[in-house]
């Protein structure tokens, strides 16, 4: 799997992970160049691991796409000529429980390499919560505490209060934020805690298995709402990054996707001016990802993405909502 | 009057008590609380106002800010006590006070924090319940406090203040236990104490032989390994393991930490149970009765969490009659039955209570006590 300099031409090097690969198929959908296969063994998983095709390395551009969109981070791709590495960075750690395709390891994978390509690691604390992302402190390698359900801003406040120099962010889901725990996340953003807010929202309850969550889409179909949302059974969507940045409290919030390779680049650069406003602003930052759950919307990775495009976009709109005094941080 | 009246306090739990550091001062019950809190070098402190603990917020909201210290007033009690497993989890000093239904609401955090280890002070100024109850002050939460009023089967130390002195004393015991053992405390008084005036002298604060917190999540510093605050244990011989290890800790606490007082209690044929204000009321109608040739006795539980069965044992070596007096239905009368029963004592117990935030007058349980003692043939 591993190739280099051949004939005087400096190729990329690119690695695919046939164990950590959960055979998701988001890489082969990612690579421009079409040179991406499952291969034809299983791996321990049970799953077709990605593998580059056979004597295509030439034809690889090295663009790191592959790696990017992996939400396991089982690709990695080193651009020798230019000097850049795709894959897994450093502070990520432990092998993720997501289901394949899920966009949050993607998050996670991001996470780790703003909080290392800032220097914060060691005066950063996460603070997981309950849902999916309940087990977050075994994949990032930093100081951790798991909350109750909906009460991570809670938390945070708790852990940031006596100690301005520690950068606190929560990762919470959307039944865990905008569900049990509205009334925290509300009054975080009142107070203006210096917390960074990740806020998965893939309109489901994804750990229970796929019911109704509040951003739950009008005529999307889950586990009890099995003829889909309809307003006078289960009410409308809730759409709290918009809500939380009417709060004075609140100096940046923006919603982003990571359903391709552009979309995670660019919700990278917000994660990243998330806790550069942290740092600047002292008061809260939301980031919304919207996000898939292949397991939970009972669809395919690539199809997952493209329901999201299809269907999720039109209610919660990608972009910055609140910029914060003094512009996007830099 | 009486020449056996003593605090008993098994001797591991004992401590060198250094005098008091000033003259008396004048405070009610919930201000003492507060103040202790802030000589025990609390750093940080989340509530919501509720009556009748809501001076604890109001004194707390006015002396922390200058300090440097941090007063929080939540959006609910559940968000104040995770804003305290937060605290708790990254090394400070915390509390977290309310009444009846705020600490109902509190308990899936205290689970939390009982579960993920964390030092932590909860005090419940009790009012009378169910449901919305009472402002009035009441003891209708034993049951809660002392048996794990949220899930999992964690214990906490319980502490039972009958004076303001003691609202002091055993504010600053909450804060040394809940950090000597990794547990939250709890400080169980009635509403009536809480609003309370009196006398009392603050003690210095005991921090000797205290645990370093290096389980606290204040960033890795570059130094060591990355710490977790968790109670999630998916695997259950891991959560098994883990629960066995709490549970050898609440042993220790049982076997270490248990408090009471005892009044004239040698030469006595019946002995009077009871708690906090009710303690006192009873104390007052022992004088009385004691005057009057009665040879009655009183045994009031301190710690109410460890049950200080010790102080049972003395007693249970010869004949008597107890009477548990309690502001409720009757809830810690039979924790008196089963640990007479566990020192083989099959002696009559029998319960006096007023509920719902009424509080019974010594003159009162003086009546009792000697319609106890006819029916009993006891002189």
């Amino acid at each position: 799997m591993t190739a280099t300099a051949t004939e005087g031409v400096i190729l990329p090097r690119v690695e695919f992970d046939a164990v950590e690969c959960k055979g998701c198929g988001l890489c082969i959908e990612a690579c421009p160049e079409h040179i991406v296969e499952f291969a034809d063994m299983f791996n321990h998983r049970g799953v077709r691991p990605a593998k580059l095709m056979e004597d295509t390395l030439a034809k690889c551009t090295a663009c790191g796409n592959c790696a990017v969109v992996c939400p396991d981070g089982a690709v990695t791709v080193e651009n020798l000529r230019k000097h850049l590495r795709y894959g897994k960075n450093r502070l990520r750690c432990g092998e993720m429980h997501y289901c394949p395709g899920c966009d949050e390891g993607t998050v996670h994978e991001l996470l780790a390499e703003v909080i290392d390509e800032l220097g914060i690691r060691d005066v950063t604390v996460g603070v997981a919560s309950v849902g999916c992302t309940v087990f977050a402190y075994r994949y990032i390698d930093i100081d951790w505490q798991q909350a109750a359900h909906g009460r991570a801003t809670s938390v945070a406040w708790g852990i940031e209060c006596q100690h301005p120099e520690l950068r606190v962010f929560t990762l919470q889901g959307d039944g865990d934020l905008a569900g049990i725990g509205i009334g925290e996340t509300f009054h975080a953003a009142a107070r203006g805690d210096p917390t960074v807010v990740v806020f998965l929202n893939n309109a489901i309850y994804g750990m229970t298995g796929g019911q109704l969550a509040p951003t739950t889409m009008m005529g999307q179909v889950t586990a009890t709402s099995p003829e889909g949302r309809n307003r006078q059974v289960h009410g409308y969507p809730i759409t709290m990054t918009e809500a939380l940045a009417m709060q004075q409290g609140c100096s940046f919030a923006v919603r982003a996707t990571v359903h391709d390779a552009p979309a995670i680049r660019k919700t990278k650069k917000y994660i990243r001016q998330a806790f550069l406003n942290q740092e600047k602003n002292r008061s809260l930052s939301v980031l919304e990802i919207v996000s898939s759950c292949p397991s939970g919307w009972k669809l395919e990775p690539i199809d997952a993405h493209k329901y999201l495009v299809k269907e999720m976009l039109s209610v919660y709109k990608p972009g910055v909502i609140k910029e914060p005094p003094g512009g996007m941080p830099r | 009057m009486t020449a056996d009246a003593g605090v008993g306090v098994l001797e591991a739990a004992q401590h060198a008590e250094a005098p008091a550091e000033e003259g008396p001062v004048l405070l009610k019950g919930c201000e003492a609380i507060a103040e202790a809190a802030i000589r025990s070098g609390m750093d940080a402190y989340f509530a919501y106002p509720i009556t009748p603990q809501t001076d604890i917020p109001e004194y707390l909201a006015e002396h922390m800010p200058p300090l440097g210290k941090t007063f929080t007033q939540a959006n609910s009690e559940i968000s104040a006590i995770n804003m305290v497993y937060g605290a708790a989890g990254a090394g400070l000093r915390v509390m977290t006070s309310s009444s009846s239904p705020g600490i109902s609401l509190k308990q899936e955090g205290i689970s939390y924090i009982a579960g993920a280890e964390l030092p932590c002070v909860v005090v419940n100024v009790m009012r009378g319940g169910p449901g919305l109850g009472t402002v009035y002050g009441s003891q209708e939460d034993y049951w809660q406090s002392v048996k794990g009023g949220g899930h999992g089967g964690y214990r906490m130390p319980v502490l039972a203040p009958a004076t303001v002195q003691e609202c002091a004393d055993l504010t600053m015991l909450c804060f040394r236990l809940a950090d000597l053992y990794r547990t939250p405390t709890l400080l169980c008084l009635d509403g009536t104490l809480g609003q309370m005036w009196e006398n009392l002298q603050f003690k210095p604060r005991d921090d000797s032989g205290l645990p370093p917190k290096d389980w606290a999540t204040t960033g890795t510093r570059g130094i060591r390994k990355p710490n977790l605050v968790n109670s999630i244990i998916i695997e259950p011989p891991e959560l098994e393991a883990h629960n066995r290890s709490l549970h050898a800790k609440y042993a220790r606490i049982v076997e270490r930490e248990q408090r009471w007082e005892s009044v004239a209690t040698d030469d006595a044929d019946l002995v009077i149970v009871a708690f906090g204000l009710a303690g006192r009321i009873a104390r007052t109608a022992l004088e009385a009765l004691r005057n009057k040739g009665r040879k009655v006795g009183l045994l009031r539980p301190i710690s109410l969490f460890p049950f200080p069965v010790e102080g049972f044992r003395p007693l249970a070596k010869r004949l008597r009659r107890y009477l548990v007096v309690e502001m409720n239905a009757g809830q810690m009368v039979e924790d008196v039955k089963h640990t007479l029963f566990d020192l083989g004592c099959l002696d009559p117990v029998s319960f006096y209570g007023r509920q719902g935030g009424v509080i019974p007058t010594p003159e009162e349980i003086a009546d009792v006590v000697v319609r106890e003692f006819a029916q009993g043939g006891a002189r």
